[in-house]
């Protein structure tokens, strides 16, 4: 297979990207007063309900990314835009998944969850109601009550996942969500996450440093190069028939064939970069 | 099952006595360290008594146990030359608890206002650790000067061993709120005041709760605590 049937081509101009990305820069201003520029000149367009994962070595500015969707913070240059409209402050499209906690440690899990209904207004009973339902979905029915302390990581993760999605939300971030996971409980959360995504037509932009994590789940693979001042290097289409099981999949020959391909791309990244924290 | 029910009873058995013999240990412990604490509360206050009897350490000067131990329960039998024993306790404990709750609101309005305001903490931080660094003992004499003997100048003196633990934690709280974490929520649609309400408070209330209480219990022990390395506990981030 060569490189160029991966290789993937924005759609049509007729068809609006969800998220599109234009010539962005993000610069920070170091400690010294130097300036450090992470991100020079992307461009990246995440269709609707489309599933985007974004691969790169540590530090190349795969946070810094999302936080630009997020709105979080400005981009230094270019421009962020979200269903053809430019983005400012924060992006109220979007939800994130971090690899960290969402879940509030002083918030019950029904608190938690139905924490985004709330705060925009809903009455308690019926955002309760709300929460139940999607607390039953993804399969904590039972921990109503309890807080997350008194939760498994990856029960914690679910919670994260239903708070999230309760607000219909239409781009949902994820930033190396499942990466502090044992591999079952992983492969557990892959493979649901998958499921409840093909139910509501959300666009995803999943961050990993994994590879075969990218590719197990998405419709589409970035691959970042390494930082400083990284842009995007590779932009491969991943046709692996859906629905997946991710835990299986790896053992597709079609999988392994794509994983070579794109390997090949990020092997380099992660050369130079790792040659970048040796000199440091 | 695979096991053969012909050893469950001997099981059950082993199983008490192990737990029998576990609880006689656990009773030892208890035993030993009783019977340490006693003989060293025996060894100090003895020898004390003894060297204050065989005229070792001035009486006048030292008093022994057993004469310390006898003015005590005069004053509870009779009362002290300023009156019975428990109008005493009542001011004390009305100057305790004044200092406690005016400490704690000043600390965290004081830190809530720092933590969120940038320009606030860099303008006024310095002048607050300054305050922090002076030891609280030689401020008695100047609120005495300021207030009069009453109660105020020692209500004063108790709002500065209380404020600065409370207001610290509470600047640190505020701080430390896990960035994440508010940024979830400013994705879920949280305004400002919801920030405040359902992460910024909560999150800092974590770290100005556990601090408030040993304060107010023992305000001669604040002042050593009372820096901001004080922390209640570590960060997770
Ligand atoms: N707020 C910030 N201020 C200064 N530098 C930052 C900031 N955020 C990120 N960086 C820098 O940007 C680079 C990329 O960070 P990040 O996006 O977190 O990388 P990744 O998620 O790909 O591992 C790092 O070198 C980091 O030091
Ligand atoms: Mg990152």
């Amino acid at each position: 297979m060569s490189k160029q049937s991966l290789e993937w081509e924005a759609p049509g101009a007729a068809v609006q990207p969800m998220i599109e990305l234009k010539g962005v820069t993000k610069e920070f201003v170091k400690p010294s007063g130097e300036l450090h520029t992470v991100l020079h000149g992307i461009n990246l367009q995440v269709g609707k309900g489309e599933f985007c994962s974004i691969v790169g070595p540590t530090g190349c500015g795969k946070s810094t990314t999302l936080s630009l969707i997020a709105g979080f913070e400005p981009a230094t240059k270019g421009e962020v835009r979200i269903q053809g409209e430019p983005l400012s402050g924060i992006n109220s499209q979007a939800v994130c998944m971090f690899q960290t906690e969402n879940a509030f440690p002083w918030k019950t899990v029904i608190d938690n969850v139905s924490l985004g209904l709330r705060l925009k207004g809903v009455k308690k009973s019926e955002a309760y109601d709300e929460a139940r339902g999607w607390i039953q979905r993804v399969g904590l029915k039972g921990f109503e009550n309890h807080y997350p302390h008194q939760l498994s990581g990856g029960m914690r993760k679910r919670v994260g996942l239903a708070q999230c999605l309760i607000v219909q939300p239409k781009i949902l971030l994820m930033d190396e969500s499942f990466s502090a996971l044992d591999v079952h409980t992983r492969h557990l959360m892959e493979n649901e996450l998958l499921k409840i995504w093909s139910e509501t037509g959300a666009s995803v932009v999943f961050i990993t440093h994994d590879l075969e994590e990218a590719i197990a789940l998405s419709d589409r693979v970035v691959v970042l190069s390494a930082g400083p001042g990284s842009s995007v290097k590779g932009n491969y289409r991943i046709e692996l028939e859906r629905p997946r099981n991710v835990a299986e999949i790896r053992f597709d020959p079609a999988f392994m064939r794509i994983h070579e391909q794109i390997w090949n791309d990020l092997r380099d990244e992660v050369m130079i970069s790792y040659v970048h924290a040796a000199n440091h | 099952m695979s096991m053969p029910l012909t050893t469950d009873s001997n099981l059950h058995s082993e199983v008490l006595e192990r737990k029998q013999e576990m609880r006689r240990r656990a009773m030892r412990i208890r035993a030993r360290n009783l019977t340490l604490q006693a003989l060293v509360f025996v060894l100090i206050f003895g020898s004390w008594q003894l060297m204050a009897d065989y005229g070792i350490i001035d009486k006048f000067f030292f008093s022994t146990p057993i004469d310390i131990i006898k003015h005590i329960y005069e004053w509870f039998t009779e009362g002290t030359s300023q009156g019975p024993l428990y109008t005493h306790f009542i001011v004390t404990f009305e100057e305790t608890f004044l200092s406690f709750i005016i400490g704690v609101i000043l600390g965290v309005i004081g830190g809530f206002a720092l933590g969120r305001n940038e320009i606030l903490s860099v303008v006024l931080g310095p002048y607050i650790q300054m305050l922090n660094a002076l030891p609280r003992v030689v401020l008695a004499p100047i609120f005495i000067l300021w207030l009069g003997l009453g109660m105020p100048s020692k209500v004063a003196l108790g709002v500065t061993l209380t404020f600065f633990v409370v207001f610290f934690n509470a600047f640190q709280g505020v701080r430390e709120v896990d960035r994440n974490l508010i940024n979830n929520a400013r994705l879920l649609g949280a305004s400002k005041s919801q920030l405040a309400r359902h992460v910024i408070i909560p999150s800092a209330l974590t770290w100005i709760c556990p601090a408030s209480i040993p304060a107010s219990a023992s305000p001669s022990s604040a002042p050593s605590s009372a820096s901001s390395s004080a922390r209640p506990k570590v960060s997770a981030s």
